[in-house]
């Protein structure tokens, strides 16, 4: 059983994507997400970044005692971090002036609180949920770079590619024994490794923040 | 309209501050995280007058069992007032205060002490059986904005203020007190609103007393006491445009009771304040953005400062719908979350509401 909106941990995310991704990176290292007995994050995606942001003080100023902020740093690292640490300070918090690089955690408003904040990928440079996943795809894996080409090639021929990493990692679940599986799902069917530094650091931010009691 | 309050040694609380106060204000919190006794401390501020000490514990039946029972004569109970004081001990040095430090400001203080000699003259000493000593006589020592010196207020021997003592400070023109007004959980009894019925009956008033429970029922035409001399009990009857039938206000439900002594009370709190335990009391979540939007508009109207308590989220999402459709000022609504232990309760405003709704966030 997933964990209630009633749980006093909650994770805000700004997509479905980041929410599976980071619950079956999660299960892939032990953590027992369906667990009654243990305390789990909620974890709601926020469909976007200005909801993500308008959520933050909000969510700030609850009653949770951990309350975990993922969010992409695909805009300069500095600036994305200066819009989440604004929402917090603005609630009255004190926020450091740049991210830790194992994650963030500090005080929350109410007494033994606490606030997460991970910026993807890995806190230290711009870039978010894709590139965390593309580090985890493995590096002896052949057709990851005939798919970066193929999609490549694709983009030369006129076809429409938005997003050229994301494209490249959509082509490559292409080319699976089941094709075309999401993010969260191709992270349980361990098509994606679990273990690149930037996922080990982040496993680690998560049971800090969020103690399994 | 107050702005802030600060409560320092009242009740439960050691340290409150509230701030951020609007026309309508909406306490959130756990159970015995002590939303009501936010009520009952900005109420005595607000009144500023000797007489508001005993009005909570006279609600909350606090009293003193003076004497014994042969002695105690019918009706002499004596309030207690010692749960007004963090500790809930009267003795010298006891003391609390209530502020609000923003324009207007108001003060309140009571402090424990013992009073001069010829203070407590008159006292029920003679009560006392003949082999108990009589305790030493303790006094609470008021001061607040409404009068330039402090008032001494004795205490009996069983540290509770007699009937007696009470009568000296009854309410009265000179007392300067605002109009304030406590509504309970309980739907007030009908000898009760038919005295409120009273002061509105042929006025323009009330209209907007039927039109306020026209919102649940849209039928109502009329609504009357018919009182009972000997008995004194009133009975509230109701006429519905589909019938010729005198109907009982009691077979209609207690949503209807509800809200017409939420109208009934907001009406004399005029220029002054109302007091609303447990809002939501007997209504149903349909009808719960309809009593905001009476709330609100009479509180507006008749310029009325609202502090009310619920425990129900559809409550809390109902005040910001409201306050999204009747467009009306973000300074006008507030929601304030009580949590145990923390020396200042967390505001919400309306739009972060409506945030907090959308993301299933959560913030009683």
């Amino acid at each position: 059983m997933p964990p209630p909106a009633t749980s006093p941990y909650r994770l805000l995310v700004e997509g479905s994507d980041d929410k599976h991704s980071m619950i079956h990176l999660m299960k892939r290292h032990g953590f027992n997400w369906d667990d009654p007995a243990t305390l789990r994050p909620f974890v709601n995606p926020t469909d976007g970044l200005p909801q993500l942001l308008e959520a933050i003080p909000v969510a700030a100023k609850g009653s949770y005692e951990r309350l975990g902020i993922g969010v992409d740093a695909d805009a300069p690292l500095a600036d994305r971090w200066r819009a989440v640490r604004d929402r917090l300070t603005g609630v009255g918090l004190e926020v450091p002036i740049e991210p830790a690089p194992d994650g963030t955690i500090i005080s929350g408003t109410r007494p033994h609180a606490r606030i997460g904040i991970w910026l993807m990928p890995d806190n230290r440079t711009a870039g978010r949920l894709e590139d965390f996943l593309a580090r985890l795809i493995p590096a002896s894996d052949a057709c990851w770079s005939l798919a970066q080409d193929a999609t490549r090639a694709a983009q030369g021929q006129g076809c429409r590619v938005a997003d050229h990493l994301k494209s490249s990692i959509h082509t490559w679940l292409a080319w699976q024994d089941t094709p075309g599986l999401s993010f969260g799902t191709a992270l349980r069917a361990e098509l994606f490794r679990h273990d690149s530094a930037e996922a080990l650091a982040f496993v680690r931010w998560f049971g800090r923040l969020f103690p399994a009691v | 309209m107050l702005a802030d309050v600060t409560i320092v040694g009242f009740r439960a609380f050691r340290k409150l501050h509230v701030d951020r106060l609007a026309r309508v204000n909406l306490f959130v919190g756990a159970n015995n995280a002590g939303k009501t006794s936010i009520l009952e401390a900005i109420e005595l501020l607000a009144l500023g007058v000797p007489w508001g000490l005993w009005r909570s514990p006279l609600r909350r039946g606090e009293e003193v069992l003076a004497g014994n029972e042969e002695e105690r004569p019918v009706g002499r109970s004596e309030v207690d007032v010692s749960h007004l004081f963090f500790g809930h001990k009267l003795e010298p040095s006891a003391s609390f205060s209530l502020r609000s430090s923003a324009k207007p400001r108001r003060f309140l203080e009571c402090h424990v002490v013992e009073p001069p000699p010829g203070i407590t003259e008159g006292m029920p000493q003679a009560r006392l059986p003949l082999d108990e000593p009589p305790g030493p006589f303790l006094a609470i020592s008021l001061t607040s904005h409404l009068s330039s010196s402090a008032t001494l207020i004795p205490l009996s021997p069983y540290k509770g203020i007699p009937l007696d003592v009470r009568r000296r400070y009854l309410p009265s023109a000179s007392d300067n007190a605002p109009p304030v007004h406590f509504l309970r959980p309980e739907t007030s009894d009908a000898p009760r609103l038919g005295v409120l019925w009273d002061r509105v009956v042929l006025t323009p008033e009330e209209r907007h007393v039927v039109e306020a429970l026209q919102l649940i029922e849209p039928k109502l035409e009329r609504i009357a006491f018919l009182g009972d001399d000997r008995r004194y009990t009133r009975n509230i009857l109701l006429k519905l445009s589909d019938s010729d039938r005198r109907l009982p206000l009691g077979s209609a439900g207690d949503g209807l009771k509800r809200l017409l002594a939420l109208a009934l009370h907001l009406i004399p709190a005029q220029g002054g304040y109302l007091f609303v335990d447990e809002i939501d009391t007997g209504l149903h979540f349909s009808v719960m953005t309809d009593m905001w939007r009476l709330v609100i508009d009479t509180a507006t109207r008749l310029d009325v400062q609202i502090f009310a308590t619920t425990h129900s989220l559809d409550c809390v999402l109902a005040l910001a719908w409201v306050r999204e459709k009747l467009e009306i000022g973000a300074s006008d609504v507030a929601l304030h979350r009580v949590e145990r232990g923390v020396d200042h309760t967390v505001a919400y405003t309306p739009d972060e509401i409506l945030t907090a709704a959308r993301h299933n966030l959560e913030v009683r």
